[in-house]
């Protein structure tokens, strides 16, 4: 383990019902990494993602976000009475952007931003316009910020979803499959965004079908399947000679156009 | 230059133009016809009153006695209808809390007062709290003993409250329930408590869905609130009755009190609506 | 932002209204509720007075200077709103009570004559019937003065002072009507009357008045029973037979109706009298007891003095009160 690691995964289970969807998945994230998760639908990548900042509790395992560690034992339940607080913690750490943008719809794009700092941060109002236009501007949205997010496109959405997240100043940005849910021609302009915070230096776990977008800004692609981490290492690497079968179909499948 | 591609934008615009003045003008028609639909009907419904055996003379004398008691009515209502929206905000909080008191208690409350008429409530409120307030005065707590003996309006706040609150509860708690998960996780991934959560992301997006509810709810309680002239509170229905009684004039006090609560519904229907669409704004294309 | 804080404000209004209206409702009541229970006591009573014994009715009463009895104003000519009600001035009332100025009728100046007689002021309410029979007043109202006829079920739950007079039953049938010429025609015909009351009881024959002997001359009536007699009557006067065919109510209340002009007759004379008596809550907070012989002793003055007399020729145009002067209501009173 390297001194600047900012994310640690150890020994994660996973259970829904009967149903095993992560089995001992282990994952460190360096400060400043850019790490892209692929794998086919089902094979535990976003649960992963929704278990780094507890929206999904784990069964079993350690998860460490900047130092502040949370284990759970085998029946699911923390081994420490200040879990609460811990993941408060966690997830003040980290931004997560969703698959389908979840912007509030009764907020403007610009109170959209605003709420994390002035709810969660209890800052006042003009800091928090302050913050809210200076994210906005990094996506490219100030100027619509006054509208409400049923006037934006799919696009703009995720765009001022990525805004809020920022807001915040969180360490590790979460990124659980943002252009999924977006027409063809909208998916651009979010991943340019991407891009920039990567050249930013954001540190990124990003779950995605973007292939493209993996070999290309990625330092690090992590392949999943069946609940398991099969195979990691750098995009030229995992792209160009593929080890594990599974990696190998799913790379098939990206290079004749099968999937996005 | 091709001078028609030109001219193009100006084309489009006052096509657009002329489109929504025409749409604009279909819908005056449209709501003129309704209108007059309604003014058909008022003719009819006052056509046939006028077969009735009534004095419209009489009406016209006493209508300023139902006025008096549509203040009470209003009052009655209005607080009800605030305490009852009170009760079912945390009725309908407990009813989807995994804590099982709090779930317990709501689901009991609810099955009580829904599965009780409004009317024995009211009688029970009235002539039992004081008895239980009586055994407490016995048992030597004087002072919270008296808080049982509830005076009419007081006792018929709390029955409409009570009973209202649980059918609103059940309205509240499908608001809330309506509103995606998506909403809440990207409360909680910002880091916000169970607390703000509700306050700030569901709450408020559910009371749109919730208002127009509400209102009929108001709307309902207004005429439900005569029960309490069972109690001696002389509101529209109790003086409407009383005057009949002493006039033998039945047909022209009911005539006019239900007039007097139309009227009322008719203000608050017209109150819904603008409370909805301020509701609306940013659900606006 | 700020509509969705308005939002958050109503909602905070109205749960603070939830405790608001319970400071209110402390506040309404205490005008009442608060002389009766607790300065009673600390006034009136010597300090050596023992602890146990509850507080007079009688001397809390002209303690609060306000005598507060019930009346349903629905039965004129015993008790109406007047047309143009006016708040009496300078009343000491509460503000949830009637004033002699807002209502009158038989009932209401044998009220205002037994106020009279205490030194005090009247003042109304007017709860429901059933509530007023149901007894367990808890101080709300101090006397019911509404013509209540006095029964052994409500004397379980009611003490009755002297009655002030008497009401004959009588039956009414359509004008028109030539068959029923004797209440006896009318058994197994519709007859309406009110319900839960000595006419229902009358009609199904269990009714028991102490000291009358009841002729029970209908035989299996199909009783309709309403909430007031009025109602009836105009059901009766729909005509003969289509909803009704006979009401039975108090002679006096059939007699108005005809005068107001209603299509209807007497059949017959009076069936029984009932005797009608001021009432007085059993399960009073209050030891009532000085209070009821009080009471029975201003209406004895009454009837002594021809005041009820009087007032009976004015509204009825007949004296009803002769019977009720000798009735014994003694047994009514413990």
């Amino acid at each position: 383990m390297s001194a600047d690691t900012i994310v640690r995964v150890s020994d994660l289970h996973k259970w829904f019902g009967m149903l095993h969807v992560l089995r001992s998945v282990s994952l460190e994230v360096r400060l400043r990494e850019v790490v892209c998760i692929i794998g086919r639908s089902g094979s535990g990548k976003s649960t992963l993602l929704r278990c780094i900042n507890f929206l999904e509790e784990p069964s079993h395992g350690m998860i460490e976000v900047d130092k502040v560690k949370v284990e759970t034992n085998g029946k699911g339940i923390s081994t420490k009475k200040n879990h609460r607080q811990l993941i408060h913690d966690i997830r003040l750490q980290t931004g997560m952007v969703f698959q389908e943008f979840n912007l509030f719809p009764h907020r403007t794009a610009l109170e959209n931003v605003m709420e994390g700092p002035i709810t969660v941060k209890g800052m006042n109002k003009a800091d928090a316009v302050r913050i809210a236009e200076f994210n906005l501007d990094r996506v490219g949205m100030l100027f619509k910020k006054d509208e409400y997010p049923l006037r934006l496109s799919g696009g703009q959405k995720q765009r001022v979803a990525i805004a809020r997240a920022l807001a915040m100043e969180p360490k590790v940005m979460l990124f659980d499959e943002p252009t999924s849910a977006l027409d063809p021609e909208l998916i651009g302009e979010v991943l340019n965004v991407m891009k920039n915070l990567a050249k930013e230096g954001m540190t990124m776990l990003v779950v995605t079908h973007e292939m493209g977008f993996a070999r290309e800004v990625a330092d690090r692609v992590v392949v999943m399947a069946d609940g398991e981490i099969i195979e990691q290492g750098v995009p030229a690497d995992v792209f160009n000679s593929p080890q594990d079968a599974r990696t190998q179909a799913l790379i098939e499948r990206y290079h004749s156009g099968g999937a996005r | 230059m091709d001078s028609e591609s030109l001219t193009q934008p100006d084309v489009q615009q006052e096509m657009g133009i002329a489109l929504v003045a025409l749409q604009r003008r279909n819908k005056t028609i449209q709501q003129i016809k309704i209108a007059g639909v309604w003014v058909a009907l008022v003719a009819v419904l006052t056509g046939g009153l006028l077969l009735l055996h009534i004095e419209p003379g009489y009406m016209l004398q006493h209508y300023n006695i139902i006025l008096q008691g549509a203040w009470t009515t209003i009052y009655v209502s209005f607080v009800s209808i605030l305490i009852a929206t009170a009760i079912a905000l945390a009725g309908s909080i407990a009813r989807l809390s995994s804590n099982s008191i709090a779930q317990g208690v709501s689901g009991f409350y609810v099955s009580l007062l829904r599965g009780t008429p409004l009317l024995i409530q009211i009688y029970v409120i009235y002539l039992g709290l004081p008895q239980i307030g009586q055994q407490l005065t016995e048992l030597g707590f004087p002072t919270i003993g008296r808080m049982f003996i509830l005076d009419a309006i007081p006792a018929g706040i709390l029955a409409l409250s009570l009973n209202y609150g649980a059918y609103m509860t059940e309205i509240f708690r499908a608001g809330l329930q309506s509103i995606s998960h998506g909403q809440r996780e990207a409360a909680i991934a910002l880091g916000m408590t169970p607390w703000q959560v509700m306050r700030r992301v569901i709450l408020p997006q559910a009371i749109r869905i919730i208002i127009p509810d509400v209102g009929n709810q108001f709307i309902a309680m207004q005429k439900d609130s005569a029960l309490v002239s069972v109690m001696g509170v002389w509101e529209i229905t109790y003086l409407a009755n009383r005057y009949a009684r002493r006039d033998s004039k039945y047909m022209e006090m009911f005539l006019v009190g239900a007039a007097a609560y139309w009227i009322l519904t008719i203000i608050s229907s017209w109150l819904q609506g603008r409370l909805e669409k301020r509701m609306g704004r940013a659900y606006e294309r | 932002m700020k509509k969705f804080n308005a939002v958050v404000v109503v909602v905070i209004a109205a749960a603070m209204s939830l405790t608001a209206c319970g400071g209110g409702a402390a506040q309404v009541m205490s005008p009442t509720q608060a002389p009766a229970v607790t300065q009673a006591p600390a006034v009136q009573a010597p300090a050596t007075q023992a602890p146990t014994t509850a507080p007079d009715l009688l001397a809390t009463i002209q303690a609060r200077g306000t005598l507060v009895i019930s009346t349903d104003p629905a039965y004129p000519p015993q008790s109406a709103l007047k047309a143009n009600p006016q708040r009496t001035p300078g009343t000491k009332c509460a503000a949830d009570q009637k004033t002699l100025g807002e209502l009158e009728g038989f009932d209401i100046d044998v009220a205002a004559a037994i106020a009279k007689g205490l030194g005090v002021e009247p003042c109304f309410v007017t709860p429901d019937w059933n509530l007023i029979i149901a007894g367990s007043w808890a101080g709300r109202w101090d006397i019911s003065v509404g013509s209540m006829t006095i029964t052994p079920e409500r004397a379980k739950l009611l003490y009755f002072a002297q009655p002030y007079y008497t009401t004959p039953a009588a039956l009414f049938v359509y004008k028109d009507n030539t068959t029923y010429t004797q209440p006896s025609d009318l058994s197994g015909k519709k007859i309406g009357s009110c319900g839960s009351c000595t006419y229902e009881s009358y009609l199904n024959g269990s009714l028991v008045i102490p000291g009358e002997t009841i002729n029970f001359a209908i035989k299996n009536a199909v009783i309709k029973t309403y909430d007031t007699d009025s109602t009836a009557i105009e059901d009766l006067s729909l005509g003969d037979g289509i909803r009704l065919d006979a009401v039975m109510t108090a002679q006096p209340t059939g007699q108005q109706a005809i005068k107001d002009g209603k299509p209807i007759k007497q059949l017959g004379g009076p069936l029984f009298f009932e005797y009608l008596a001021p009432a007085i809550d059993r399960n009073s907070l209050l030891d009532p007891h000085s209070f009821v012989s009080k009471v029975s002793g201003i209406i004895a003055g009454l009837h002594k003095d021809g005041t009820l007399t009087k007032l009976s020729m004015q509204y009825y145009g007949t004296d009803l009160t002769t019977a009720a002067a000798t009735f014994d209501a003694s047994a009514f009173s413990k």
